[in-house]
């Protein structure tokens, strides 16, 4: 292991569905100037800048020369990170390894995405290989609705127990003033919303969002000097496979689940967590779609499998639970998708701080996990702790 | 202060060419010729469709072990897709509704194969319900995916 | 801790078909045409809207100031890169200025805004600090030199994009 890694600032700005006001590169800036407030430093302190975003989403190739000026990166070193829905959790591994490598001292990393600029879904199916599915592939829905229903199959959960886990999410979303979505939701309410692919509804899915998250990282020696108390990402793992769920012969179930357990189990038998609901005091899963949460919960090892339903009945993942997931309102209520994996483990530094306000979890907070998910089988995932 | 705001539309318009590789070329062509093939690894002997030049699993290149799949299969998996979306490889939206299954085709268990159903009705849609390949005449095929309208339910 | 079994594929390996010699891969190349074709939006903001709706309003042409280094924008930038501060203060630069380069393709691709030859000029407004990317029109390429007195030729009918300015020529001499 390298050196250790702090985050000692971010910032983020409001999210929404359309930002005819602000270009790419003066959200971006926004989000930086907020994390180089929060650190008390300034541009002339960050060694090297990490950048993320989808960038056929906004029809630009080289984003990155687009947005220079704003991200703070003239003259400096950087790199522009693009791996989909995981990408801002692949920018915040790069920082990582930056810092841990002991090159670097100090690393910005922005995530962003503006998705007023295109129909994403016509974006996202170019993920497709050109010759073989893209023709028929049709955005992310399809992966959530199988998931569900083979939930539903293998246990006793029923549709309004996704239901209640969207109405806990806009719960907690209402309370964190940087959510897309905030609404004032009931059971009913989410089961009287149009089906998109049975079961899974439109209120089950992540908005399309337009918003940018800026995170500073940086080595022990910077950390224990900096401005606000020093967050460590402890540890992270990153898992790939194959992007099309049915190529290169796979008829097991939903490939995705088996990239998110291989991760997990290697990162927890790395840090001695044995039992992670009760190792762990918060979470923010990258969860696309609320269908998508109990079959996380179970390969995250938060509770035995066929168990996660019960979790969400019992509303042990609110803010006030014992196993708080989500108190930001996750991706289902924000998602500017380049931002979403950066904004996860924002968030949790933010829980472990004890800085989140309205949506600080009740239960003492030490250690987290932050994940980012994509092309429908990809995880990222991170360890934070209070503790070096 | 100004209070209107520019709004600037691009649309892009690109044309690409596509190299499939001699894997799934063969896989493409087969499609011309009325053949569906896989290909086998030759260490974890496990099947690959589309046909591809290793097993990301073993590392190793996939040699010429060819398998050719019936025609029929069973359903494992299939969405419904209702909603409008635009699609950039006609430059427009996509006609709807279709439904997308996963097909196991009989001959390799251990892939599915990924095409349109002829039934659009999800009611009448199950898992685990046969289903055969419907060629277009031989003249309109193109090497293409599109070489197969779609599965209809047999059985 | 909950652990889903790997699949056992072996278990599957009697139900699959003989292996077969097929004689299928070819040396020739397998090409198809593909195409991607999207309508993107882009929002400029307000600082680039002001900059666009001068052009096509007032015929105007502005640059934006670093309350730092003092470097006038055109065209607008909203951070300076070299301060990492905002800019803020607008300055009415000539519609004249220097030319600084200068050069001519002589290819037609869609991108570009008029057929081949395109005259292409970077031009230093008075009042500016950096160049602004235009085109020449009026001129020969053969005679003009590095240094010569340029001036903005506005379309009629103008709307809020670059090319509201249709060209540069040279000053005064028309
Ligand atoms: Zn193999
Ligand atoms: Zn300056």
């Amino acid at each position: 292991m390298g050196e250790r890694v702090g985050i000692i600032g971010m910032g983020q700005t409001e999210h929404r569905f359309i930002r005819p006001d602000i270009n790419h590169e003066e959200m971006i800036n926004d989000a930086v100037r907020l994390a180089l407030e929060d650190a008390d430093l300034t541009i002339k302190d960050i060694d090297t800048v990490i950048i993320d975003n989808m960038d056929l989403f906004e029809g630009h190739y080289l984003a990155d020369g687009m947005v220079v000026d704003g991200a703070g990166m003239y003259m400096k070193p950087g790199l522009k990170m693009n791996t989909g829905g995981t990408s801002g959790g692949t920018a915040v591994a790069t920082g990582w390894h930056h810092v841990a490598s002991g090159i670097f001292e100090t690393v910005l990393v922005i995530g962003w995405q503006k998705q007023d600029a295109s129909p994403s879904i016509a974006a996202l199916a170019t993920a497709r290989e050109p010759l073989y599915d893209r023709g028929i592939a049709a955005g992310a829905v399809g992966i959530f609705a199988s998931m569900g229903l083979s939930y539903m199959q293998e246990t006793g959960c029923r549709e309004e127990h996704a239901a209640l886990a969207r109405v806990i999410m806009a719960d907690n979303a209402r309370r964190n003033p940087y959510a897309h979505l905030k609404l004032d939701l009931t059971v009913e309410d989410v089961l009287k919303s149009r089906v998109l692919v049975w079961p899974v509804r439109l209120l089950h899915m992540s908005p399309t969002s337009c918003g940018a998250c800026a995170m500073i990282l940086s080595n022990e020696k910077r950390a224990r000097k900096a401005a606000r108390p020093p967050v460590w990402i402890r540890d992270l793992e990153t898992v790939h496979r194959e992007v099309s769920v049915f190529r290169g012969g796979c008829v097991e179930p939903q490939p995705a689940i088996s990239a998110i357990e291989v991760a997990a189990s290697k990162l927890y038998k790395r840090n001695g967590i044995t039992r992670p609901a009760r190792d762990i005091d918060v979470w923010e899963l990258y969860t696309p779609s609320s269908w998508a949460l109990f079959p996380w919960m179970e390969l995250f090892s938060i509770c035995d499998k066929g168990e996660a339903w019960r979790l969400v009945e019992k509303e042990a993942i609110r803010i006030e639970g014992e196993i708080p997931i989500e108190p930001s309102g996750g991706v289902v209520s924000t998602n500017p998708i380049g931002a979403s994996g950066v904004i996860r483990v924002a968030e949790t530094a933010l829980q472990l701080r004890g800085e989140a306000g309205e949506r600080q979890v009740t239960k003492k907070a030490e250690t987290g996990i932050a994940t980012a998910w994509g092309a429908g089988s990809w995880i990222v995932m991170f360890y934070l702790s209070k503790h070096s | 202060m100004n209070e209107e705001l520019l709004e600037i539309i691009i649309p892009l318009d690109l044309k690409y060419k596509w190299s499939a590789g001699p894997h799934l070329g063969a896989f493409l062509r087969g499609l011309k010729e009325e053949k569906i093939i896989a290909n086998r690894c030759p260490v974890c002997a496990r099947l690959q469709l589309p046909p591809t030049p290793a097993c990301g699993r073993c590392h190793i290149g996939m040699g010429e072990d060819w398998v050719e799949l019936s025609h029929q299969g069973s359903v494992i998996s299939y969405s419904s897709v209702v909603d409008p979306m635009f699609d950039a490889g006609i430059g427009g939206m996509r006609p709807v509704p279709y439904t997308i299954a996963a097909i196991v085709l009989d001959g390799g268990p251990d892939v599915a194969f990924f095409h349109k159903l002829e039934e659009n009705n999800p009611e009448k849609v199950k898992v685990g319900m046969r289903v055969e390949a419907v060629f277009r005449p031989p003249e309109e095929r193109k090497a293409l995916m599109e070489d197969i309208i779609h599965f209809r339910t047999i059985g | 801790m909950a652990h889903r079994k790997p699949t056992k594929y072996p278990d599957m390996f009697h139900l699959i078909t003989p292996s077969k010699r097929l004689n299928v891969l070819s040396k020739d190349p397998f090409v198809a045409e593909g195409r991607l074709a999207m309508p993107y939006r882009y929002f400029p903001g307000p600082v680039a809207t002001r900059f666009f709706v001068e052009l096509r309003d007032n015929k105007r042409i502005m640059g934006i100031k670093c309350p730092d280094c003092g470097t006038v924008y055109v065209p607008v930038e909203t951070t300076c890169g070299k301060c990492f501060v905002k800019t803020e203060e607008w300055i009415e630069v000539g519609n004249e200025g220097v030319l600084e380069s200068y050069t001519a393709t002589h290819y037609t691709i869609p991108v570009q805004p008029t057929p081949a030859p395109v005259i292409y000029g970077l031009i230093k407004l008075d009042g500016a600090d950096t160049d602004l990317l235009h085109l020449l029109g009026e001129v020969d390429p053969q005679v003009l030199r590095v240094g010569t007195r340029m001036e903005a030729v506005f379309r009629e009918k103008r709307e809020g994009n670059i090319l509201d300015i249709e060209y540069f020529r040279p000053a005064g001499n028309h």
